[in-house]
């Protein structure tokens, strides 16, 4: 059944990034110290990185051979990655909040406003539910190793692409719109939409393989 | 290699992996000598063949194999889901055992009478002799 | 019903074909599988397992095989994959979940009689008792049939006769089975009812092993003597400069020759030459 496959995730990510998961709070923290939003964005951008280490203590273990021991097929496979992706990034977007509450908790005079908060989590929850969906197919089709090269990569262009897009063209009307609702409905549902996406190429890629 | 199992304190069977006559063969003689014998007794329950054949470490082909030639020739009788039990004394059965036992030595007899060049008669004045002393 | 049912499995790779296998295991019963190294045995039961495609037909307890079935199935592979980092309490809590019938008492049952440590992690297991552990999830879900690929090699000779005994307990009911996969012949010959053997991805026979054990018989002649007998009595031969030992079917040839037993490892390596 599939909620043991989602039981091994959570124990494989607990106990497999015990350091990493100390670092994010650490970011957290961090962020909370030097009021900054930048260290809390970094958040939602490392948890992928964890998820996407499962996968690959899976292939080092022989876990993704072993799997057709158990009660499940590939498409139970994939599920579980994806919806253990998705609980992460709510995670992610939770912690951040919290990191952002309590920045306008404990710095009165220079809280960061509601709008901006928001502007900031839709950013949070559609990064990491994005960056999953770009990585997973690779991961699937070619290992782990070149899925995160894949996710560096479509990182470093999505990160070069906004800097360009913000020094070109003068952004403000376009981000005062974001704190609209129905802007954030679209820009989450665009993200959730394409997860769902890659969710399906992904399953159709890896029960095409033969491990 | 030997091999034992053993029910209570009647029933010993010693399996020779090596030289002997087939495996089935030998649990077949071992539980019929043990019944005609009377070690073991009329309805006295047999070890399943499953299970006596995974205590001598056997196939359970081979034990089923050794009970069905025993049900056939009515050494025992099966109960379904109770198992196998030793069917009542048959003194029919038990005098054609004999019967062919002799015949069988009295077959060799007679090859070991040839090769030393013995006559009929002198094989039964042979045994005779031995019947008056 | 039988646990197994084979036909005509048949796969191809790039310099190796499994060809045209077919072959059933009854119900209760134990088949063993040999086959040297890269014989097809495991490309047979990735097959089974539904690991990879194949063409042919193959049913297990009377099913095509389904992740829901898998719950009657009690798999150990030669790699046992858990991930380094759980140890076997861990291996029960994903378990737990895993299977519909998985035995939480069982299982720790099994791991006191396999003195396996409940809280150290597997990367600090050894290989026999990560093997052990593998069986004993295996066999901690009321599985009716077992499969298991390879599952002794590497073991010494003391692990691989308490796993062979831990087999042969598990078949006392009636309705379970054991494929078991092996080139260790000797653990299969102790174990099983019927021997299949494998080479270079073809069947080379699958029948009773008592039945082989009583059809073959080792004889030691002349090369001439041997080319008198009819050819399909005789089924491997090895000469040497003074005579030729020959694996025969005693029922074709003269009653006049000295026979010796065979194990079913003298059997499975003259037939394999023979067919090289």
């Amino acid at each position: 059944m599939m909620k043991g496959l989602i039981t091994k995730e959570f124990l494989v990510l607990i106990k497999n990034n015990k350091m990493q998961l100390f670092c994010i709070l650490l970011m957290a923290v961090f962020g909370v110290v030097m009021k900054s939003a930048v260290y809390i964005m970094f958040i939602p951008l490392l948890f992928p990185m964890l998820v996407n280490q499962v996968l690959t203590v899976d292939e080092t273990s022989r876990w993704d051979k072993y799997s057709a021991c158990f009660p499940v097929n590939k498409k139970d496979i994939v599920s579980s990655k994806y919806i253990v992706a998705l609980m992460a990034s709510l995670l992610s977007v939770v912690l951040s909040l919290a990191a952002f509450i309590a920045i306008n908790i404990v710095n009165k005079d220079k809280t960061i406003g509601m709008n901006d908060i928001v502007g900031y989590l839709t950013a949070a929850a559609s990064a990491s539910i994005i960056l999953p969906s770009i990585m997973y197919p690779f991961d699937f089709k070619f290992g782990t190793a070149k899925g995160r090269l894949v996710y560096f990569t479509a990182t470093g262009v999505a990160i070069a692409g906004l800097t360009a897009l913000f020094m070109k063209k003068d952004m403000t009307p376009y981000l005062s719109r974001i704190t609209q609702p129905a802007f954030i409905a679209a820009i989450i549902a665009a993200a959730l939409i394409i997860f769902i996406v890659s969710w399906f190429v992904s399953a159709k890629i890896y029960e095409a393989r033969e491990i | 290699m030997n091999s034992f199992a053993s029910r209570g304190d009647v029933l010993n069977i010693f399996i020779d992996n090596k030289n002997g006559a087939p495996i089935y063969d030998q649990i077949y003689n071992q539980i019929k000598s043990s019944i005609i014998n009377g070690e073991l007794k009329e309805n006295d329950p047999l070890p399943s063949i499953r299970n006596l054949a995974k205590d001598l470490r056997i196939s359970v082909i081979t034990t089923k194999r050794a009970y069905d030639e025993l049900e056939r020739e009515g050494f025992i009788y099966t109960q379904p889901a109770k198992g196998c039990f030793v069917a009542p004394k048959n003194t029919e059965l038990l005098r054609e055992e004999n019967l062919k036992k002799i015949e069988e030595l009295l077959t060799e007899v007679r090859q070991r009478a040839a090769s030393c060049s013995l006559s009929t008669e002198d094989i039964i004045d042979m045994y005779k002799y031995l019947s008056e002393n | 019903m039988n646990a197994l049912n084979i036909n005509n499995l048949t796969k191809k790779y790039k310099g190796f074909t499994l060809d045209n296998i077919s072959f059933s295991l009854p119900q209760g019963c134990i088949l063993g599988l040999i086959g040297e190294n890269g014989a097809g045995k495991s490309t047979t039961i990735r097959s089974i397992l539904g690991s990879i495609k194949y063409d042919g037909s193959i049913e297990v307890l009377g099913q095509p095989v389904s992740a829901k079935l898998k719950n009657r199935i009690g798999v150990v592979l030669d790699e046992v994959g858990f991930p380094d980092m759980l140890n076997a309490n861990d291996i029960n809590k994903i378990m737990k979940n895993m299977f519909s019938n998985w035995d939480e008492k069982l299982y720790n049952e099994y791991l006191d009689k396999f003195d396996l440590p409940k809280n150290k992690a597997f990367s600090d297991f050894s290989k026999g008792m990560k093997m052990k552990l593998g069986i004993a999830v295996a066999l901690s879900h009321h599985a009716e049939l077992l499969i298991l690929d390879e599952p002794t090699s590497g073991l010494d000779p003391l692990v691989r006769d308490e796993i062979i005994d831990i087999l042969n307990d598990f078949t006392r009911e009636e309705n379970h089975s054991i494929l078991i996969s092996s080139h260790i012949v000797s653990d299969l010959e102790k174990l099983c009812d019927y021997i299949a053997f494998m080479h270079k991805g073809k069947l080379m026979l699958c029948e009773e092993k008592d039945n082989l054990l009583e059809q073959y018989v080792f004889i030691n002649t002349t090369e001439e003597q041997l080319a008198e007998l009819d050819e399909n009595a005789v089924k491997g031969k090895r000469s040497n400069k003074w005579s030729t030992e020959a694996i025969v079917d005693k029922n074709m040839i003269p009653q006049s020759f000295t026979t010796k037993p065979v194990s079913i490892e003298d059997l499975f390596v003259f037939m394999a030459k023979e067919e090289n």
